[in-house]
């Protein structure tokens, strides 16, 4: 989502020199923020570059904790000035502005290529033929002007079925043994589901996956994150600034020092098992922000106060925490139908969601609701249990 | 006589509520089940706002939005058992909107179809834009051999004009290249200060240039912009020089990422040139041939510039 000014029309960037102006007076120059108009001014690359980076798992990639994603972004300057500032780790896909994405980051890393570290995608339905995806690979290829992308990943892998799907293995192994495609990953939005992980590690297929994590999703998808990265994969991060993005305009995060979307960025590459994140940048200024908030120091009390306020605009979202497992005394299976409601609305997967809880033992699902007349499952986050219930039993039976 | 007149007001009332309702039905936009022969709706279309746009095509969303879209309303086509596209219409708002997105997404050397204002067919996948709508078709299974057919259909049921957006007459078309115009809302060149975007290419000898055209909405925030991006080349390193002869003010400075720039601003716009290889000179002479004095923000507006401008009104569903 697109970072907006606010009512008064002062963009981020004027926010943060003067959040920086008043951090250096109240609290001394602990943070990177502190910097701010040196990154721009003109140094030299080596001079502006303090970026972090880490190890994508067993790709023995070095990557920037900090990496750009391309759905948006597409000018090359900004692409170019990512790389000065340290970032080289870039995402994009097949698919991002109709194949424009590739094309776009493809041009404006002409001549630098051997500084970045490329990822695409291709889709498939855990069916699609082995030829087809290499075709797909061709293609994003031919786009990038490459001869080879560091990482290639399904797309959106959502389904045990997709990361099992035969053709992956069998498409990896030639891309890999023809030079086209070093390492093998997915991405999914499924990753609050741990048996999709731990289906996925089982393959000993993949290097890295792209989940959804931040300070919002990680009771359920902090697990998930954590297992990938026990298991050796890289933890690409994507959805970091989520938090940020739904609290916007909330008193919740007025007391932060710096934006909420760095605190959302810090939050999220704080924690040692994150191998990079990646944000779609297509300003200077968002650029700007988003360097400083990695290049800087964050105290832990600051990450703590952010994940105060997330609590307080988290209030009635479903966490996928599971602590409702098991309290209902008829024995309906709430966090199942919570997971699958949240694939019904919040990720669109409607068939997959309906199915799935056309799966449920009757006794089990929603409709056994009808004879409670008050609901005794609490949810920590004060999630409205039963009419969440009705409404994924209306919209999913 | 009177009960005649009565009749007819009575008739004319009814027929205004009834298109007044019917307009608020998303269905009206789309071609009905076996309008295309054999190609049936699976089921009702689903629409998706601007909160839930995400639910549908996720993290693209962000781009949607980035260029105002309001609301979309998408349906399945399936032909016998194996056949399916999906048609999705999105309302943008305003035509220079649903131009920036069709832009944003037509791959490079896409050739037009006649269909709409400007459009593409590939064999997986149809796109055009017609007045502030963006349709685009995608093959879920099968073949696509019915995309224009269906992509035809759905332009017939469109309430809106086929013409180019009105803003674009401001590019100058002296040695502008075919096809080049762009639109972006915001982010040109990477600048969040630099909104409501058009650009075009122009050959310039054997150099191309690229010219954009801001439109801040009023010249102090022109001017504001125009600060802004002075600064930005100050402290970026390139050699700022003033260009006396350009109307208000005008600068030229060597950018390390796009090479030669000439920038000035006029009224409520901003306007900049950037060439890799076109010398100060050539796109100076560019720049000049910009002349938007009567929109000088004070002025009347282009016909299309006004904001969020409402549809005409869609024609009956057959």
């Amino acid at each position: 989502m697109a970072r907006e000014q606010d009512e008064q029309g002062m963009t981020r960037r004027d926010f943060l020199r003067r959040a920086a102006a008043g951090a250096a007076l109240t609290v001394g120059a602990v943070s990177g923020l502190g910097k701010l108009p040196a990154v721009f001014a003109g140094t030299s690359p080596k001079q502006q570059t303090r970026m972090p980076y880490r190890t994508l798992g067993r790709t023995n990639l070095k990557v920037s904790v900090l990496g750009m994603g391309t759905i948006r972004t597409g000018n090359a300057a900004v692409i170019r000035k990512a790389l000065d500032l340290g970032i080289n780790y870039f995402d994009t896909a097949e698919c991002y502005r109709n194949g424009n994405g590739e094309i776009e980051l493809g041009q404006a890393l002409k001549g630098r290529r051997d500084k970045a570290v490329v990822a695409t995608k291709w889709h498939t339905n855990g069916r699609t033929p082995a030829k087809d995806l290499l075709a797909s690979l061709e293609a994003s290829l031919k786009r990038l002007g490459m001869d080879h992308v560091d990482l290639i990943q399904i797309h959106g892998a959502d389904g045990i079925a997709q990361v099992e799907g035969e053709g992956v293995w069998e498409a990896f192994t030639k891309a890999r043994k023809d030079g086209k495609a070093r390492f093998n990953g997915f991405s999914t939005h499924s990753s609050s589901d741990i048996s999709l992980i731990k289906a996925a590690i089982k393959t000993g297929w993949y290097d890295a996956v792209l989940p959804v994590h931040n300070a919002l999703t990680t009771e359920g998808t902090g697990p998930w994150v954590a297992e990938a990265h026990k298991a050796g994969l890289g933890t690409i991060i994507m959805k970091a600034l989520q938090p940020a993005h739904e609290g916007r305009g909330s008193e919740a995060f007025s007391g932060l020092r710096g934006s909420a979307y760095q605190k959302a960025i810090q939050w999220v590459v704080n924690a040692p098992n994150v191998s990079t994140t990646i944000v779609d940048m297509p300003s200077f200024s968002e650029l700007e922000e988003d360097c400083a908030a990695v290049t800087g120091e964050v105290t832990k009390a600051e990450l703590d106060e952010f994940e105060r306020a997330v609590d307080k605009i988290a209030a009635g979202t479903c966490h996928l925490c599971g602590r409702c497992t098991g309290q209902c005394p008829a024995g309906v299976q709430v966090a199942d139908i919570m997971r699958f409601a949240l694939y019904h609305d919040g990720y669109g997967h409607r068939e997959r969601a309906v199915s799935l809880y056309r799966e449920l033992p009757a006794a089990a699902a929603a409709a056994a609701c009808g004879d409670c007349p008050s609901c005794r499952v609490v949810c920590p986050w004060g999630v409205a249990v039963k009419s969440r219930l009705e409404y994924a039993h209306a919209r999913m039976a | 006589m009177r009960a005649w007149r009565n009749l007819v007001l009575a008739a004319t009332a009814a027929a205004i509520v009834g298109s007044l309702a019917s307009w608020a039905v998303p269905t009206r936009y789309l071609p009905p089940s076996n309008k295309v022969k054999g190609w049936l709706w699976r089921k009702q279309p689903t629409a998706y706002s601007a909160q839930t746009l995400y639910k549908y095509i996720d993290g693209a969303a962000d781009l949607y939005l980035a260029y105002g879209f309001r609301e979309a309303t998408v349906v399945e086509f399936y032909r016998g058992k194996s056949d399916v596209i999906m048609l999705d219409v999105y309302d943008m708002g305003r035509p220079l909107h649903a131009f920036g997105i069709f832009n944003s997404e037509k791959p490079a050397g896409a050739k037009g179809t006649g269909i709409g204002a400007q459009s593409y067919v590939s064999s997986n996948l149809a796109a055009f834009w017609k007045g502030p709508f963006y349709v685009k078709l995608s093959v879920v299974d099968g073949k696509g051999e019915a995309l224009s057919a269906l992509a035809r259909a759905a332009d017939m049921y469109l309430p809106a004009s086929a013409e180019l957006p009105v803003e674009l007459r401001r590019l100058p078309a002296q040695h502008r290249l075919r096809d080049s115009e762009g639109y972006v809302k915001k982010d040109a060149l990477g600048h969040q200060f630099l909104v409501e975007t058009i650009s075009a290419d122009y050959q310039l000898g054997k150099a191309t240039a690229t010219l954009y055209i801001s439109d801040l909405g009023m010249p102090p925030k022109a001017e504001q912009a125009w600060g802004k991006l002075r600064d930005f080349q100050a402290k970026a390193g390139a050699d700022v020089v003033d260009v006396s002869d350009l109307r208000d003010e005008g600068l030229a400075a060597k950018d390390s990422s796009l090479g030669q720039l000439v920038a000035s601003h006029q009224g409520r716009f901003v306007i900049i040139a950037v060439s890799e290889k076109a010398s100060q000179a050539e796109l100076t002479d560019l720049v000049k041939q910009v002349v938007l004095v009567r929109e000088g923000g004070r002025g009347r507006p282009l016909p299309g510039n006004r904001p969020d401008r409402a549809p005409a009104r869609p024609p009956g569903n057959p």
